[in-house]
């Protein structure tokens, strides 16, 4: 029952109760303000259309079609750039394709790979709303109220959609409207211009075509033959008309495209991991065309990470051979993080003298570590950070080059063995032990033992003892005994030395180091 | 510009008046006679600095030890060693006022990867200084890491042998370092709006 209230300050009408839809008794429509859930709600519809094509990977220069079908009744059903050049369309038979261009390349639709492109596609779209649902084959529905004062308003939103997408290779054509059905049918039919308020639905979906509905062919074709091939004109038939002749869900569809009647959607459940692949739609031989591909799935990444809020540590990227046989590439960071131009820049790194031992047939990418933003590991920085913010990321670059252990940080150890004084170690990493700035700045590895006899030793020429002996007697304990008398001693030509002279076992006098 | 030319200009008893006295910035060395010879009175930043030593052991650090405790006090970011010549002895340097969490030892396998750590080092911003050991730098090269050190603004030290002093160099600073029976000798050779000098030092 409908309540009537005195006084109505704002736009829009106050809110009535939802009135249960009644299976008979159709002939009046439920006012469109019924439902106040969908008022609040903004819903952006993504219309891929391209889809079958673009799941292959970049390279779309020449000829090329997506056909589907069964043998000789195969048809195009997407054309590239290049193909549609020379003249092929859709639904053309594929011998018909041929004729037009004779080294047209054809691939099979992949209706798996399209439903799987279309999840990461969704999981990427979690960095601009958490609510995500999917519309296959071709469809990607995001709830964008919440999300439009973060991005700077609709336009700004849409826009930059349209442009990361792009980049990564996608074709969009965008809808927005305050019900997921007509935001959907607007993708579809190409119109950029958004509905906000749910009562100018009618009048901006009246002049859609019905193809934009999705609804069957046969429906279709019925409502032809009545002269209806709009939208528009198919809210002017009268509502138990159109249940008798082709049932409730037809009415019910329009209704919830109206705004009518509630349309809940199933939320899309972002994933945990992060795994991607792409095939090459021709292999490669050399590293250089794998780059747009790579590009193109650490672009998917980021939108993950972000949506996520997470940082990646360790990443794998498999380079998968006709074999089956995959070659990883494995990469380890410092510290996590999201900042694709960097991973990117140390890929490169890593590939720069990486050669191929097979062609490239698809690529494979998975995020192995993930970690929230945001939190220094505390054992690798425990110190105030280095002031830079990217501090990490050049260890990391010097890493991928020369190798994990060929940079490394000093830490003291309390010892009275020198050589066991010190110890590399993680930078950053606070170590206990005795600064001593009577020990010379440089050691050697190991002890060179010095010519010259008795108490005269020699390097590069009869060394002088100018202090000691500072007599160290420690170690039995681990096998490592150590029983020298430390000198330190120059030598003419200007060298201030560290020497000692062994007690026990080998006696002589060796150098173990230099006083820079 | 003519080699020939560039050759005589580069000749320590020629002082150029169209140079640019002034660095962008200096760290004191920690020696006030050696701060009075260099101009801005201290160690050139965001420059390259050459040293070129017969041998080790002359007081090579012992010249740069406060220099680099200054910017490491003064500044954020790394202190990072690139092929030292020995193993720097933590007890040593933590002793004479060094932060150890501040340093980074790098050991790349060859030159090549040796002047690509520098030029990386330096020009990333992250490195208050580095200090590096090499031998053969071409010309070319010398101009990319003076360049780097110019985009990163920290302190670019490097240890050339003796044989590269004929080698023209871009360097704002150029030092010789001879040993003497008792300490060493200091040479300026080329310092950016300077004189050449001689310092009998330690």
């Amino acid at each position: 029952m409908t309540r009537k209230r005195e006084k109505s300050l704002s736009l829009f009408p106050p809110p009535r109760c939802a009135r249960p839809i009644a299976l008979a008794g159709h002939s009046e429509p439920p006012p469109l303000e019924s439902s106040t859930a969908h008022r609040s709600q903004l819903w952006l519809a993504l219309h891929l259309a391209r889809l079958p094509l673009e799941v292959f990977s970049s390279h779309q220069d020449g000829a090329l079609v997506v056909v589907e079908g069964q043998g000789s009744q195969r048809r195009v059903l997407i054309a590239s750039p290049g193909a549609r050049a020379l003249g092929i369309r859709k639904h053309q038979g594929l011998n018909a394709a041929f004729a037009l261009a004779p080294e047209l390349a054809v691939l099979e639709r992949d209706p798996e790979q399209e439903q799987r492109t279309l999840e990461r596609l969704a999981a990427w779209m979690g960095r601009f709303s958490p609510m995500v649902s999917l519309e296959p084959p071709q469809g990607l529905l995001v709830e964008v109220r919440g999300s439009l004062r973060l991005f700077g308003g609709l336009d700004s939103l849409e826009a930059q959609i349209h442009a990361r997408l792009e980049k990564l290779g996608y074709t969009i054509r965008t809808g927005v409207a305050p019900t997921p059905l007509a935001a959907l049918w607007l993708a579809r039919a190409g119109r950029p211009e958004a509905v906000l308020e749910p009562h100018r639905l009618p009048a901006r979906l009246a002049p859609l075509p019905l193809t934009c509905t999705g609804v069957e062919e046969r429906v279709l074709e019925a409502l032809a033959g009545m002269g209806v091939h709009r939208v528009g004109e198919c809210l002017r038939l009268p509502r138990d008309g159109l249940v008798r002749r082709f049932g409730a869900e037809y009415l019910a569809l329009l209704d919830r495209a109206l705004g009518r009647q509630p349309d809940p959607r199933q939320a899309f459940k972002f994933p945990e991991r992060f795994q991607t692949s792409a095939d090459l739609v021709v292999e490669a031989k050399q590293l250089a065309p794998l780059w747009p591909g790579i590009e193109r799935l650490l672009g998917e990444m980021e939108g993950f990470l972000r949506s996520r809020q997470l940082g990646v540590d360790r990443l794998h990227l498999g380079l998968r051979h006709a074999d089956g046989s995959v070659t990883p590439v494995e990469l380890e960071l410092v510290q996590p993080t999201s900042r694709i131009p960097h991973v990117m820049g140390l890929l490169e790194e890593r590939l720069a003298r990486f050669s191929l031992s097979a062609p490239v047939t698809a690529l494979e990418l998975s995020a192995a570590g993930l970690r929230p933003l945001g939190h220094q590991s505390g054992c690798l920085f425990g110190q105030p950070v280095p002031g830079q913010r990217f501090s990490g990321e050049l260890l990391e670059r010097l890493r991928v080059r020369l190798g994990r252990e060929a940079v490394y940080s000093l830490r003291l150890v309390p010892e009275h063995r020198p050589e066991a004084a010190w110890r590399k170690v993680e930078p950053g990493v606070v170590g206990q032990g005795a600064p001593n700035d009577a020990r010379p700045a440089w050691m050697l590895e190991q002890p060179v033992p010095l010519r010259g006899a008795g108490n005269r030793p020699r390097y590069g020429g009869e060394l002088r003892l100018e202090e000691g002996p500072e007599r160290i007697e420690t170690g039995w304990w681990d096998g490592r005994s150590v029983a020298r008398d430390y000198y330190v001693a120059s030598n003419p030509r200007g060298m201030r030395l560290w020497i000692y002279r062994e007690r026990r076992g080998r006696r002589g006098w060796f150098l173990h180091g230099v006083f820079g | 510009m003519n080699p020939a030319l560039e050759k005589l200009l580069q000749q320590p008893g020629i002082w150029r008046g169209c140079e640019d006295a002034r660095w962008v910035s200096t760290v004191s060395t920690g020696y006030p006679d050696l701060d009075a010879l260099l101009p801005g009175g201290g160690w050139p930043l965001a420059a390259l600095t050459e040293i070129v030593v017969e041998r080790y052991g002359v007081g090579e650090l012992r010249l740069l030890l406060p220099g680099l405790i200054g910017l490491l006090r003064q500044r954020e970011g790394w202190m990072a060693w690139v092929s030292p010549p020995y193993t720097p002895y933590a007890p040593a340097l933590a002793g004479a006022g060094i932060d150890l969490t501040r340093m980074l030892v790098v050991r790349p396998g060859d030159d090549t990867d040796a002047l690509w750590a520098v030029e990386q080092a330096l020009a990333s911003g992250a490195c208050v200084a580095v200090v590096a050991w090499v031998e053969a730098v071409s010309d070319r090269r010398l101009r990319r890491l003076q360049l780097a050190a110019e985009t990163g603004g920290g302190w670019a030290v490097l240890f050339r042998p003796p044989g590269t002093l004929a080698q023209s160099s871009p360097a704002a600073l150029r030092l010789k370092l001879v040993a003497q029976h008792r300490g060493c000798q200091l040479h300026v050779l080329k310092s950016r709006g300077g004189h050449p000098a001689v310092l009998d030092e330690f």
